[in-house]
């Protein structure tokens, strides 16, 4: 069940899960830093270009809190999560809730194993809140491209 | 259950899969779907009514050939999802790589 289009390989190992697993040429106390320290946070996890983080806070020990916002540069569309860590293992995994608007609580597990210099980041959560997915859907929809049973079929092999 | 956590589930299975892919080069009958698989004809008929229950398939009238058909509205929705998603991340990890490069210099 995995694809390994664009670098970035999504996996479904069940129903209520999807991971997603990328390696970055760099040792794990550096993807930690740039994981889990908002100056350097909030400069990549920003989604599609031209999203800023205006709201970064972390408090990373098992019980600290997390926040994250995201907003356009004229401070329009903003929105924001938070959760609370429930395992902290430096440079190596982070457990945290997940909380997006009035769903429940999401799970998400990050690990990172370093090897030969390089490091492979796992990330596996429950499926996404059920608004945050209807956004991601309204969006792809609006791109409306018809589909053949030949994309299926490239689904199908995504997916096995 | 929503809609797509109703795919998800009924494409959790690998001989679910399976009968899919199948049904992608065309209709087939339950016999002609379960010769592959090494299991009973109940077993298949049982995966059928999850995917048909998940919009996935539909299935003829006639009470003994009943053909399976593919029905591929759910899977688009999937489709879409994966593949928003994969982009939304893929965007923001290639951000990451440059800032590690950035912050590998500065270590030096």
């Amino acid at each position: 069940m995995s694809t390994t289009k664009f670098g970035t390989e999504v996996t479904l190992p069940s129903d209520t899960e999807i991971a997603m697993t990328r390696t970055f040429d760099a040792p794990a106390a550096l993807v930690w830093k740039a994981y889990t320290e908002p100056e350097f946070l909030r400069r990549w996890l920003l989604g599609p270009d031209g999203w800023e983080m205006p709201i970064c806070e972390i408090d990373l020990r098992v019980g600290g809190q997390w926040r994250y916002g995201w907003a356009l540069p004229d401070g329009s569309q903003a929105f924001e999560m938070h959760g609370e860590y429930t395992e902290v293992v430096p440079h190596s995994r982070i457990a945290n809730t997940e909380v997006f608007e009035d769903n429940p609580p999401a799970q998400t597990v990050v690990e990172f194993v370093e090897e030969g210099g390089r490091t492979t980041m796992t990330t596996t959560m429950r499926l996404v809140s059920q608004e945050a997915r209807d956004a991601v859907l309204a969006t792809g929809m609006a791109d409306g491209a018809g589909r053949s049973y030949e994309r299926l079929g490239e689904v199908l092999a995504t997916l096995s | 259950m929503d809609q797509l956590s109703v795919t998800f589930a009924a494409l959790a299975d690998p001989t679910r899969r399976a009968i899919l892919a199948r049904l992608t080069e065309g209709p087939a009958t339950v016999k002609e779907l379960s010769e592959p698989f090494d299991i009973s004809g109940p077993a298949i008929s049982k995966h059928l009514r999850v995917l048909e229950k998940a919009g996935l398939i539909t299935r003829g009238r006639e009470a003994q050939w009943r053909p399976c058909r593919l029905d591929a509205t759910p899977l688009e929705e999937v489709a879409v999802w994966a593949e928003n998603y994969r982009r939304f991340w893929d965007a923001n990890y290639a951000r990451l790589d440059a800032l590690l490069t950035e912050m590998k210099e500065n270590d030096r």
